[in-house]
């Protein structure tokens, strides 16, 4: 009776003790992902989402699950995905308000970052101070231009034909004139001479002029023959000239297509600077990103309790949430290639400030981009540093294109490369080194736009085909907002030389090209002018040759004058009067 | 309609002060004050949450009584931040306040801040006239209330 008594007492008390744990669990549960999710947005400015939180009391363990932190420039989007965050607190810096997580571990980590451009900066650094790649695309358009296919014609003894060419068609032109206006005037003569035989008494004046106008006409004739036969002599004279324009057209063929080499830095700021900017561009933006993340200072925001906190003499404020060590294990995108990931972040903290030693990062991700990433980011009192290591060998490269579709583009085939930075920013001031170094690839040079007709692909192609590594490292200098760069590539000198050396291969050939068409044409078109002058010659000769016979008659055939006196009219004497 | 009004007034009164005495009313409605004053998230409004429960004093006055002066402290905040920050910057307790601070739960009792410490020390300095006053106001209450 006393036993069941007791029980009675017992068992309701044991219930209301179980009941009282599992709503305290469930109570810390909503408190812990509360925690979690005020903390968050307190100390990056991303909202996070919990789905589920769960607290062992008894392993002072806590298990988030199913977490999704908001991209804070696109909140529908997810910069951070993880399946699980679970995580060991310490117990005794919790009596001191203080959450110190020993270990964690993230698993199912997906990082997608997508940094749109200039997220943090008003507007795009200026990382180049000089214009080496202006400097470039300037040399290759006075390349195309001294290759333009239409040179033939700005050389001289083509010039000189074309000369020669209006010049002669005039002059063939005032010849016909000339010879048509005799032919008229002869035929003129032939029709008044005829017309003054059926009445030779009427045209009695006419015919005592006529010796006088053949004469004239004949003269005219001759001439014009002259004229005529004179041109040969003309065509040789200018023939000479052009051939002496020739050897001048062969100097300055050769003056035109002696470049100076293009300076190899430029050609290797053409190349390079484009593709490098944004590379750099993104790196900056991690930076800032970095420092989003772990801030140097406390953000302003308004203080969500009343009152002030006041910090007592020879007390230390220590920061609210700190991770000792937190393992990473998932996967992300880097550089458009998917790769796993596993890290390590020692000394994180919500107020990185606050704290003695910097927050330290390991990152390894294996997959086609092996990387080693270690980050060191002091935000310790009086210090704000950033440190980025990062060690990437044996990564397969894609194909890269470099330079300009108008101009110069040189293809590098897939290869396999290694790249090293090593960064650092104190303050705002950013000093570091970029180096990316690719083995094994096979370089095609194209020309585009206006240097498709500058014929050294082939040289170039040759000479560049020997070349299958590069080397491109870049500095840096400068501040975040205000970065500066400077660039060193293996890669401008060697286009460089295979540059210069295809222009010496070719510009002699194309020379000889040139001038051999340049000679084809003044040729063609001088023997195009002969052939009109004796065309011309010909029929000259063949229509003058009536007209001349004509005048020749008409001027042996030339009629006595007779006068009839006033006896005539009467009577006729017989012919052997004696007063004829 | 009114004279309804004021009887439902006149029970709510009855069940409230009619069951306890006096005293125990006023201790209830000054706890309940002291409570209602300082900031809630805080060990010291925690312990005088229990404090309020644990006493033999009046739970309902309490009650009402801190939810009442919950919004009226808003209105003090800043002659509290004021007078908490005189306090807690005195020189010669900086120690005292150090070591208690370092204490396991010091920082979890949140006297470091300046509005819990001043609302604290406004609530203790009116508690004892407040108790005195309700007291008598109660006897009053219950001696007319009584036939």
């Amino acid at each position: 009776m006393r036993s069941s008594l007791r029980w009675q007492i017992l068992a309701p008390r044991l219930l209301l003790v179980v009941v009282a744990l599992l709503a305290a669990q469930y109570g810390l549960g909503l408190a812990v992902r509360s925690l979690a999710i005020n903390s968050s947005e307190a100390a990056v400015g991303a909202r996070l989402e919990v789905g589920h939180a769960r607290v062992w009391l008894l392993e002072r363990q806590v298990v988030l699950s199913d977490l999704r932190v908001a991209d804070p420039c696109q909140p529908a989007a997810n910069v951070l995905d993880a399946d699980r965050f679970e995580f060991r607190v310490a117990t005794a810096p919790l009596l001191h308000k203080q959450t110190v997580v020993e270990s964690g571990r993230v698993t199912g980590l997906c990082f997608e970052p997508k940094l749109r451009p200039n997220e943090f900066a008003s507007e795009a650094p200026k990382w180049f101070s000089d214009n080496s790649d202006a400097a470039a695309k300037a040399w290759l358009a006075h390349l195309a231009e001294r290759f333009q296919p239409d040179f033939v014609k700005r050389l001289d003894s083509v010039q000189k034909t074309d000369v020669l060419c209006s010049r002669w068609s005039t002059e063939l032109a005032a010849l016909d004139a000339r010879g048509r206006e005799l032919e008229r005037r002869a035929a003129e003569l032939q029709a008044d001479f005829e017309a003054a035989q059926a009445n030779p008494l009427r045209n009695d004046k006419f015919f005592a002029g006529l010796p006088a106008t053949v004469a004239a006409l004949k003269k005219d004739f001759a001439g014009l023959r002259a004229d005529v036969d004179k041109q040969p002599e003309l065509l040789e004279a200018e023939r000479r000239a052009i051939v002496a324009a020739r050897k001048k057209d062969n100097e300055t063929l050769r003056d035109r297509l002696r470049l100076e080499p293009i300076d190899a830095s430029d050609l290797s700021a053409y190349l390079i600077r484009e593709q490098a900017v944004d590379s750099l561009d993104e790196l900056v933006d991690w930076l800032r990103l970095m420092r989003r993340f772990v801030p140097r200072t406390p953000t302003q925001q308004p203080s969500p309790t009343r009152g002030e906190d006041v910090l007592f003499a020879g007390c230390r404020q220590a920061p609210d949430i700190v991770f000792r060590s937190l393992q990473l294990q998932g996967s992300t995108r880097i550089g458009g290639q998917p790769v796993n990931l596993r890290g390590l972040v020692t000394n994180y903290s919500t107020q990185p400030w606050l704290q003695n030693e910097p927050v330290r990062l390991k990152l390894a991700t294996s997959g086609s981009l092996p990387l080693e990433l270690q980050a060191i980011i002091d935000r310790t009192p009086g210090h704000a540093k950033d440190e980025l290591l990062v060690d990437c060998r044996g990564i397969v490269l894609q194909q890269r294109v470099l330079g300009r579709p108008d101009q110069l583009e040189v293809i590098l085939s897939p290869s396999v490369g290694s790249l090293q930075m090593n960064i650092q920013v104190e303050g705002e001031k950013l000093t570091g080194d970029v180096r990316l170094v690719q083995k094994g690839f096979h370089i095609t040079p194209a020309l585009r736009g206006s240097l498709k007709e500058v014929p050294l692909a082939d040289s170039l192609q040759d000479l560049l085909g020997k070349v299958d590594s590069a080397d491109s490292r870049l500095e840096l200098s400068g501040t975040l907002n205000n970065p500066r760069c400077s660039l060193c590539s293996n890669l401008g000198p060697a286009v460089s030389e295979a540059m210069d050396l295809a222009l010496r291969r070719n510009a002699d050939q194309y020379a000889r090209t040139i001038l051999v068409e340049a000679n084809r044409q003044v040729d063609e078109r001088l023997a195009g002018i002969e052939r009109q002058i004796a065309q011309y010659q010909s029929r000259l000769v063949a229509e003058s040759s009536t007209t001349a016979a004509w005048l020749e008659t008409a001027a042996v055939r030339e009629t006595p004058r007779y006068r009839i006196s006033a006896e005539q009219m009467g009577r006729r004497l017989p012919a052997n009067s004696l007063l004829r | 309609m009114f004279s309804a009004a004021i009887g439902v007034v006149r029970g709510l009164v009855r069940a409230l002060l009619a069951a306890d005495s006096p005293s125990q009313l006023a201790a209830g409605f000054t706890l309940g004050m002291v409570i209602g004053l300082v900031p809630k998230a805080n060990l010291i409004a925690l312990s005088l949450c229990v404090l309020l429960f644990s006493l033999r004093c009046n739970k309902g006055l309490g009650i009402v009584a801190a939810i009442l002066f919950s919004f009226m402290s808003l209105q003090l905040d800043s002659f509290t931040h004021k007078l908490g920050l005189m306090v807690l910057q005195a020189d010669s307790l900086q120690a005292t306040y150090a070591s208690v601070f370092s204490l396991p739960f010091g920082p979890w009792m949140g006297f470091n801040n300046t509005v819990v410490t001043g609302s604290l020390l406004v609530g203790l300095y009116v508690a004892y006239p407040v108790y005195w006053i309700v007291r008598h106001v109660c006897t009053m209450l219950q001696s007319g209330a009584m036939p």
